[in-house]
């Protein structure tokens, strides 16, 4: 199955980066797969997915409701149920998704969006905060192992 | 009472702003301010670094526009070192530029302005949306701006060097020429890009201008603002987004600067407000005046119709055209129409396509003449380009080593920083009558900051990508009494 592991966030923004780090992190440890950054999201990306049959979306997320470094599942129906702006200059990934699929683009079927729980987003680093770090490794081998990645 | 309303966007975790609009006793709104999160030291982050990181570092400061920033750095950094790009290296920088302000200028009209003009600022809260757009203009359409937006990025991957983020800047030059078959084939992309713009114009033609009340709306006075104009130019005094003079003109369209990026700080000052993290540029010889316009107040405006106001025309023939039409219908030059930011969008996008055929007709492009290395000591640097959204400032200064010392940017949302919270409380005032806020009047506010797409902040991805916009009206105690949602 053609494969796209698409880390987003911001690698200079602390935690912002950590689907970054964990995208890059997964590629180091397969083969069949192909692995994106992006800093942006809506049409800025989605014309890099087209052809993928499997997508895997790491992103950060800032929900407080659980511990920094902790992994959520997230169904991609979840994600489109408004089509207004995510921002004045962009639309969200998932309703740049919406269009595609309307204008018939040839888009993956089977996706996975995981985020991880992160603290500090506003800060310049390169580096993420200890907690969220730490939790890295762990991560990807999950991502692996529930993916079957290779 | 003094009523406090807030339009903001909840879901979105970071980068980004509200507005917040005050209304008197009788439920009149008063004033009105666009306040943005903060983010914390960049420029201690950039200190201690090699100069040559930055055009990469850059980039990420902002998810939208990654390649203005990575030119406007390349080019500060080009200065740092006291080098200047062989010729070829500037062609494949422009080339770069055109595709780049046409595919982001496209997305603007059809995906993000769209809702506004499109579907119309009255359409119901349900098909005021992307979808409406498609629904409007047609799948048809939608799939062919998809296409030409596709084709404009093939362009600045191939040459960016990298998907999204360029990498292809360097001091004295780029990293990758142009073949000749990459020159045939681009060659294309532009060609059929000119055929794009023509159809983008006609589009907005038979929308918006076939409309009386959207041209009611664009000429009226709840969106307009005389300020004065800020863009670059070329030796002609036409618009040049890759390099040139910083022209300024009045409310008037006289001429009051024309300088060179180096000499920035010696026309423009960034004032800071207790309220808000954003500076406030204002032009230095007019002075600050507060939140007002006119010919005595400091305040100015960047970003497509500002470039076109300081402009005496375009350089190619059929952005000339539009140029004459747009400036005629909206009764001479310069224009102080907010709403006319979308329409000077679309001439610069016609500009950028028969800028892209002129420079990609030319067969010496494809010369691997594309890096002149650095020999001076470097020290400081300046580069300016237009970005999208305005003119964007990268200031560097470095020890002897290329070691950063200090970093000064003012990016393009910033130059229209005091004006859009301008255009944000005239809408306010004009609209919100005595308590009365409905949907529709905050579509019309909200109308009043989109022309100038704000790019407010960096972290403009984090989960989740829903966005519904929330309205909240405080009471003079700032207790909550009314919540508008829409989603």
């Amino acid at each position: 199955m053609k494969t796209l592991v698409l880390g987003l966030g911001n690698t200079i923004l602390s935690d912002d980066g950590v689907g970054i780090h964990i995208a890059f992190e997964i590629e180091k440890k397969c083969k069949n797969i192909d692995v994106l950054e992006a800093s942006a999201a809506g049409f800025r990306v989605i014309d890099e997915i087209i052809g993928y049959e499997k997508l895997i979306l790491i992103d950060s997320i800032k929900t407080g409701k659980a511990e920094p470094g902790e992994l959520h599942r997230f169904t991609f129906a979840e994600f489109s149920r408004t089509m207004h702006h995510s921002s004045p200059h962009d639309i969200s990934l998932f309703e740049a998704f919406d269009i595609m699929k309307k204008e018939k683009a040839d888009l993956p079927t089977d996706i996975k969006v995981y985020a991880v729980e992160v603290t500090d987003t506003s800060t310049f680093s390169e580096s993420c905060t200890d907690e969220v770090a730490k939790a890295i490794p762990q991560i990807v081998e999950i991502l692996i192992e529930e993916n079957k990645l290779t | 009472m003094v009523k406090k309303i807030t339009i903001d966007p909840i879901t979105r975790l970071e980068g980004h702003g509200k507005i917040e609009i005050f209304l008197d006793e009788n439920g009149n709104a008063t004033n009105a301010y666009l306040q943005v999160p903060e983010l914390k030291g960049f420029e201690q982050f950039c200190l201690g670094r090699p100069v040559e990181e930055l055009p990469r570092i850059t980039p990420r400061i902002c998810g939208v526009c990654p390649t203005t920033h990575h030119m406007a750095a390349t080019k500060a950094v080009d200065a740092v070192y006291n080098v200047i790009p062989t010729e070829t290296a500037v062609k494949v920088r422009r080339v770069i530029y055109d595709a780049f302000m046409m595919e982001d200028h496209l997305l603007h009209f059809f995906f993000l302005g769209g809702p506004d003009f499109v579907v119309g600022p009255d359409a119901a809260p349900g098909e005021r949306n992307i979808l409406g757009v498609v629904g409007k203009v047609g799948v048809e359409i939608g799939k062919k701006v998809i296409d030409m937006r596709r084709r404009l990025r093939s362009i600045i991957t191939t040459l960016g060097g990298r998907v999204i983020h360029p990498v292809c800047g360097l001091p004295g030059g780029v990293s990758k020429g142009i073949t000749e078959e990459q020159r045939k084939e681009f060659l294309q992309i532009a060609k059929d890009s000119v055929e794009f713009a023509k159809f983008t114009l006609k589009v907005f033609e038979d929308i918006v201008l076939k409309n009386k009340t959207y041209v009611d709306l664009i000429v009226g006075d709840i969106y307009k603002h005389k300020t004065y104009y800020m863009g670059m130019v070329d030796e002609n005094n036409h618009p040049d987004f890759y390099d040139g003079k910083i022209r300024v003109v009045d409310p008037d369209g006289v001429e009051i600067a024309k300088f060179a990026p180096k000499d920035y700080l010696d026309h423009i000052v960034e004032r800071v407000e207790p309220w808000s993290y954003m500076k406030f540029p204002y032009l230095k010889k007019v002075g600050w005046k507060g939140f007002v316009d006119g010919k005595d107040s400091g305040v100015y405006r960047v970003a497509p119709l500002a470039r076109l106001n300081v402009a005496d025309g375009m350089s190619t023939p059929l952005a000339q055209a539009e140029f004459e039409k747009m400036f005629s219908i909206l009764g001479g030059k310069p224009a102080h129409n907010t709403l006319a930011f979308h329409w000077a969008r679309l001439i610069e996008v016609m500009f950028a396509a028969e800028h892209l055929v002129t420079l990609l007709e030319d067969k010496t492009i494809t010369s691997t003449d594309i890096r002149r290395l650095p020999t001076d000591t470097p020290n400081e640097g300046v580069g300016i380009v237009e970005a999208p959204r305005g003119t964007l400032i990268h200031h560097y200064k470095t020890d002897e080593k290329g070691m950063v010392t200090g970093v000064n940017l003012i990016v393009a949302t910033v130059g229209n920083s005091a004006a859009m919270s301008m255009s944000i409380a005239k809408a306010a005032q004009n609209l919100i009558k005595n308590g009365v806020v409905n949907d529709s009047i905050l579509n019309m506010v909200e109308m009043a900051f989109r022309p100038y797409d704000p790019c407010l902040a960096c972290a403009t991805h984090s989960l989740p990508g829903k966005m519904p916009l929330m309205v909240n009206v405080y009471d003079k105690d700032k207790n909550k009494i009314k919540t508008i949602t829409r989603d």
